[in-house]
């Protein structure tokens, strides 16, 4: 018994099985097609893939010289001290970065300058910027890209 | 970078010029590796001058920035108010203690695991292990150099003989150096405690008045009604000492007021993360 005409227009009308699979057919290779040219669809970052969790640590590099009040106060905010309590809260002036963490550091600080801020997870940088102007910003950051 | 030797036959030729060499003046020897002679000083600094190192905030842009930094809750003392509160408990050493708090709160503020380090490794080494006062300026060279030991290393608190203290404290001391150094003894020292509050730079500040060295610069307030601002610093007498080791101070040279007659300051520690 059939309770339902399984290829249906919306205008109702009937349509033959084999149309339909070949419609499909020729959609799903010309999806093929774009993803192949294209590559899988990602989330901007400016380094990195997509993060798959929470940071395993968030770092910034900055400048000591003339550092200004608003980025010393946001390197010292509520979001700053709320990833700190995590114990995942890193600031290192850009002389004195620790020699482990030099390699991973670098292109960051080429590609986004100092002041910058990124995102760590198993030693990979998954996401990093300019360092925000607010805390806010900073916040949205964070969470955009997994939070800590 | 020249090399000079100061004695008080030659200190007005070496006023205001930076170099490295011997300090030998008033009877006290002392190599530098840099150092400065301020002009109508008659001492030497081996730091940068704080007042040509950071850009001074004029007072009168203190009222704002003061509200934002409320706002976002930014001020040293919301970083560091968990750390404990060192108590000197009556050792000679506050021109030790006031550095080495410095330390530690900027190891809090990059975020490094919290260590307790000890004064007495520091301060110890400046007056020879004596139980003395000194120069909390002589107490940066020696945190730049030799850094602080972890307070377990000590055999007991406050201890002064380290032949007790474990072996490989000397090693241990140069995880906790500092890497950035600011001092100055001349100038508007008010403006300049202050200036390092907005910025969040730790601060050791004495007073003459008092004949003592503390930690300081942790956050301003402003009453909008007197139109005075104030300054949060901290004592090394433990936290039944004012609130919780805290004390607000007001502009002014005077008994119980706060602008500094010397100021040294920690702007980058070693980023250790081993204790």
């Amino acid at each position: 018994m059939r309770f339902a005409q399984p290829f249906v227009t919306l205008r109702g009308e009937s349509m033959s099985r084999s149309v339909n699979q070949k419609t499909a057919k020729y959609a799903l290779y010309a999806v093929l097609a774009v993803l192949i040219y294209v590559g899988p669809p990602q989330r901007k970052s400016d380094v990195s893939p997509s993060p798959s969790g929470p940071a395993d640590r968030v770092i910034a590099v900055y400048e000591s010289l003339n550092q200004s009040v608003i980025e010393a106060s946001v390197m010292s905010g509520s979001t700053v001290q709320a990833i700190d309590k995590a114990g995942k809260w890193r600031q290192y002036d850009k002389n004195k970065i620790p020699e482990a963490m030099k390699t991973i550091l670098a292109p960051v600080v080429e590609k986004c300058g100092i002041p910058c801020v990124c995102m760590i997870q198993e030693n990979a940088v998954i996401a990093a910027c300019k360092f925000p102007n607010s805390d806010a910003d900073l916040s949205v950051f964070v969470k955009k890209n997994g939070g800590f | 970078m020249i090399s000079f030797t100061i004695t008080a036959a030659n200190v007005d030729k070496w006023c205001g010029q930076a170099g490295s060499g011997e300090f030998d003046f008033g009877g006290h020897r002392r190599v530098l590796n840099a150092n400065r002679f301020p002009l109508g000083s008659n001492r030497i600094m081996f730091a940068k001058p704080m007042a040509e190192s950071i850009e001074i905030i004029p007072e009168e842009q203190w009222p704002d920035l003061i509200s934002m930094k409320d706002r976002c809750h930014s001020w040293l003392h919301d970083r560091a108010c968990d750390l404990p509160c060192k108590d000197q408990n009556g050792l000679g050493y506050c021109h030790g203690y006031g550095p080495v708090t410095c330390m530690e709160v900027m190891r809090e503020v990059a975020g490094l695991p919290y260590v307790e380090l000890s004064a007495e490794s520091v301060a110890g080494r400046v007056t020879r292990w004596r139980n003395e006062g000194g120069d909390p300026e002589e107490d940066l060279q020696a945190l730049v150099e030799h850094g602080a030991c972890l307070a377990s290393y000590m055999d007991k608190p406050h201890s002064i003989s380290p032949s007790r203290w474990m072996d490989g404290w000397e090693e241990n001391a140069k995880l906790h150096r500092a890497e950035e150094v600011y001092s100055q003894i001349a100038g508007d020292l008010w403006l300049i405690a202050g200036t390092c509050a907005l910025r969040n730079i730790a601060t050791s500040p004495w007073f003459d008045w008092w004949g003592h060295c503390i930690s300081g610069s942790y956050r301003l307030k402003y009453d909008v009604k007197t139109k005075k601002i104030y300054r949060l610093d901290r004592n090394n007498w433990g936290m039944s000492w004012g609130e919780n080791g805290y004390c607000w101070f007001e502009k002014g040279r005077g008994r119980s007021q706060g602008t500094p007659s010397g100021i040294v300051a920690v702007r980058v520690a070693t980023p250790s993360e081993a204790a």
